[in-house]
């Protein structure tokens, strides 16, 4: 049944209204994937949240979801499926938690409905990491809550002594209006700002010296300076300022987390993996997990299906589909005996293979688990959030000695106040805003521009690039998109567009990856009917339209004769009504805008082409693409070649950044400075990259690179500007004249116009460098857009 | 004005209330999705005219 007509019977066509684009296509026949493992009672418990006799909640991972159509559809599910009593769906997290009843349906039949409608499940990934980013977010808002409310009532209670003028005083009010200050202020100075003292103790134990430090310096001796002001001067102290500073810090750090919320780039090798697989022992088949497959295991291996480990083939022969991890689209023939690896994909009937390394000793995930992937990548370059905050902390206490020791001579009185007062004004605290918000903006407008970044460290490296290496297939090719061209035989017309259409319709009739690509690739012309469609494996297709015999295939099958061997076997020869009139070779195409974008690049950076594939175009791609003959163009390069090459101009003092596409870039991608994977559907991206770039932003390349620039530019401008305030409160701390007025009016002035100029200078420049700035379209609220995977039935 | 010395803790708790309101909200889970439920209020009902057997 179609997807469509499912929706229609149980009444809720009105998902196609709701939205232009939903994630359902009405043409996409239900795909039926195995969820066989689905009824497995360790599969249940994994993704359960609670059962018991009559009643089982789970929690499924839908990474389909992308707007409010599907919001809505996953929310009516219990019309779809009865037994399900209720669903919701949490929108940033792509999960939907359905509860059911045990008695009128199961997880499998719930997991094969969500498939049918385009909202396959995936395994859960990272189901722990995402509560506990949420216990820290919880933590964070708790934390502001607690310093808004004191920072508000103490500036409420600090205001009367402002507002004294001439002789008057607050009289006994003074103490009352003291003392309730300190009391709001314990909170903050425990709670709200402790993570500020707990990591500039952590930098100053292991001598890292970041710009926390001197952030709690000031912070402290705000709080010390006021301290001694109330309990022996009777004066009112700085707490207003204290307080306000504390909660300006922390929404600073919101802003930072809320920016990279839209992507959770955290997932392991076994996310990519299904949960089981079917076990050959004895006579039987069972259901196993993953972890517990053996070499030497005998595995069944459907239609579909993903090859967990290492194995050899043991059927006659399989269709295997190494897009996974080759980023080759177009599937390979293998024999009895040869080797398939893991993260393959069968296409065509079930085969069984015999286990040769186990999962996580699989070629790809061994690569995966290389020791260079656990540890957090190394900054080659010293950041300058800690350039500066060394500075900083120098800078204060010498300048806080300094006047120490000049005061000390004219007026000792004053040393301790004003020693104080320089600790507590030379505070980088409109400082620590400039990062989160230069770099939180720019990252925002890179995610609605479809380049997403790990972390804010990210772009600072970006900027420090000056070579990039580029993988081909899949990266510089659009492996989804493969043209059909024809290759009239010697003496024949090219096909016409009806005699394109008797082909593609008989193609359309079989599943076999060479037929499915030549229906994508004739997808323009319309499929007939055809009569008396046969398929014969290995060799071709056979069908009549209207009264004509067409046959699709080998040169051997279609024209029963001998030909000479085709060079490449992507050769499928097609013969109508007896004639053979030529074959259909299939290229890849190119990215748009590819020259254009290579050209641009070229004129910043050094370029170095590495490809796994044979140089069978080499002097195209030297020549058209990248026409300067400066770029290096590398073929036949494995995973491993290609890391040992980032690593080698490394070691030669370059800064790196690799872009690449599949599994086998990984190595690369985790090596280089900045490892950008360019992806065409979001959610199959490799894990050690640190930007995501959808397909379609590939032309903004070189702003991308120019974007980090601008923001180390913006950035310094606003170190300046801050350091202005810091200045001034300097001037008057030094002689002796910062009185806690003067710091109530310069701290919200600073850190407001700090944040406020970093966020717009940041979108002005963006925006004129050619990235757009306005909020999306309803249609793809905040998050990402997920590009439809086309049907088999056309685009 | 001695009033003040008990008006001004009284409010001062009162304000705390509210802070205590909103830590409960925050370890409840009230602020766990602030995305979906912003989708969810503009989505209509289906009709009633195709529903069968509804869940109570």
């Amino acid at each position: 049944m179609l997807a469509y007509e499912i929706l229609r019977n149980a009444g809720l066509e009105d998902y196609y209204r709701l939205n232009a684009n939903p994630g359902v296509s009405l043409q996409s026949a239900a795909r039926r994937a195995s969820y066989a493992e689905y009824d497995d009672d360790r599969i249940l418990c994994q993704v359960c949240d609670f059962q018991n006799d009559r009643h089982v909640d789970v929690t499924l991972h839908v990474p389909q979801i992308h707007c409010t159509s599907c919001v809505w559809l996953l929310e009516n599910l219990h019309r779809l499926i009865p037994g399900i009593r209720h669903s919701q769906v949490d929108f940033f997290k792509k999960t939907v938690s359905i509860g059911f009843e045990r008695s009128r349906t199961t997880l499998r039949a719930i997991a094969e409905m969500l498939d049918s409608l385009g909202y396959a499940p995936s395994p859960r990934d990272a189901g722990e990491r995402a509560d506990a980013v949420l216990q820290a977010r919880k933590t964070l808002y708790l934390k502001i809550g607690v310093a808004g409310f004191c920072f508000g009532n103490v500036m409420l209670l600090s205001f009367p002594e402002y507002l004294l003028s001439g002789g008057e005083s607050l009289e006994g009010f003074g103490t009352l209006f003291a003392s309730l200050t300190l009391a709001l202020s314990l909170p903050v100075l425990f709670y709200s700002a402790s993570d500020y003292f707990a990591s500039a103790w952590r930098a100053v134990k292991t001598r890292a010296i970041n710009i926390e430090v001197p952030l709690a310096i000031g912070l402290f001796s705000l709080f010390a300076r006021s301290l001694f002001d109330i309990l022996v001067h009777h004066r009112l102290g700085f707490l207003d300022s204290f307080t306000g500073l504390v909660f300006f810090l922390l929404i600073g750090r919101l802003f930072k987390e809320k920016t990279f919320d839209a992507l959770n780039f955290e997932r392991t090798y076994e996310s990519y993996f299904p949960l089981s697989v079917t076990r050959r022992s004895g006579g039987e088949e069972r259901t196993v997990p993953l972890a517990e497959i053996r070499p030497g295991d005998r595995l069944r291996i459907r239609n579909q299906e993903l090859i967990p480990a290492d194995s050899v083939l043991k059927s006659v022969c399989a269709c295997i589909d190494y897009s996974f991890v080759t980023g080759e689209s177009l599937p390979q023939k293998i024999e009895r005996g040869e080797t398939v690896y893991a993260g393959g994909r069968q296409c065509g009937e079930a085969v069984e293979v015999e286990v040769v390394k186990s999962v996580s000793q699989s070629h790809l995930t061994r690569l995966w688990n290389d020791s260079s992937f656990k540890e957090t990548k190394r900054k080659r370059f010293t950041q300058v959030s800690n350039h500066v905050g060394r500075l900083f902390t120098w800078a204060t206490l010498a300048i806080g000695l300094a006047s120490g020791v000049f005061w000390s001579f004219s007026a000792p009185e004053r040393v301790v106040p004003v020693v104080t007062s320089v600790l507590l004004v030379a505070c980088p605290c409109a400082l620590a805003l400039a990062f989160p918000f230069t770099f939180g903006t720019a990252m925002r407008i890179l995610g609605k521009n479809g380049v997403y970044l790990k972390n804010m460290d990210v772009l600072e490296s970006l900027s420090w690039i000056d070579t990039v290496v580029l993988d081909k297939t899949g990266t510089l090719t659009i492996s989804d998109q493969d043209r059909a061209d024809f290759i009239p035989s010697p003496g024949h017309a090219p096909l016409s567009p009806s005699e394109e259409s008797w082909v593609r319709s008989v193609a359309a009739n079989s599943v076999h990856p060479l037929s499915v690509a030549l229906n994508r690739g004739l997808f323009r012309n319309p499929i007939l009917t055809v009569r008396d469609f046969q398929e014969f494996t290995g060799r071709g297709l056979q069908a009549k339209v209207g009264s004509r015999d067409i046959r699709i295939g080998s040169a051997a099958f279609v024209s029963n004769s001998t030909l000479p061997d085709e060079a490449e076997k992507s050769l499928v020869y097609v013969s109508i009504g007896g004639e053979l009139r030529g074959a259909f070779r299939f290229a890849r195409a190119l990215r748009p805008s590819l020259k254009k974008t290579i050209a641009a690049l070229f004129e910043t950076y050094r370029l170095i082409l590495l490809s796994g594939d044979d140089p069978r175009d080499a002097d195209v791609w030297a020549r058209d693409i990248f026409t300067e003959s400066a770029a290096v163009l590398r073929f036949r390069q494995s995973p491993k070649d290609k890391m040992d090459f980032v690593a080698d101009q490394m070691r030669s003092g370059r800064f790196v950044a690799m872009i690449g596409d599949g599994l086998n870039d990984a190595g690369a991608l985790r090596q280089s400075d900045v490892g950008i994977a360019i992806t065409d559907d979001i959610n199959a991206f490799s894990p050690s990259s640190d930007v995501i770039l959808a397909g379609r932003s590939f032309p903004m390349l070189p702003q991308v690179f120019a974007a980090a620039k601008i923001c180390m530019r913006v950035l310094s401008a606003t170190v300046a500007l801050s350091l202005a305030y810091n200045l001034i409160g300097l001037g008057f701390a030094v002689s002796g004249k910062l009185s806690p007025f003067v710091s109530a009016v310069l701290m919200p002035i600073s850190s407001i116009s700090v944040m406020a100029v970093s966020s717009f200078a940041t979108r002005w420049n963006l925006k004129r460098s050619g990235f757009g700035v306005a909020k999306e379209e309803k249609k793809n609220p905040d998050s990402i857009q997920i590009l439809n995977v086309a049907s088999q039935g056309g685009s | 004005m001695s009033a003040l010395y008990l008006l001004i803790p009284v409010s001062l708790l009162a304000a705390a209330g509210f802070l205590g309101a909103f830590v409960w909200a925050v370890k409840n889970g009230q602020y766990d999705d602030a995305h979906t439920p912003a989708m969810r209020m503009l989505l209509d009902d289906p009709a009633l005219s195709k529903r069968e057997n509804e869940n109570p």
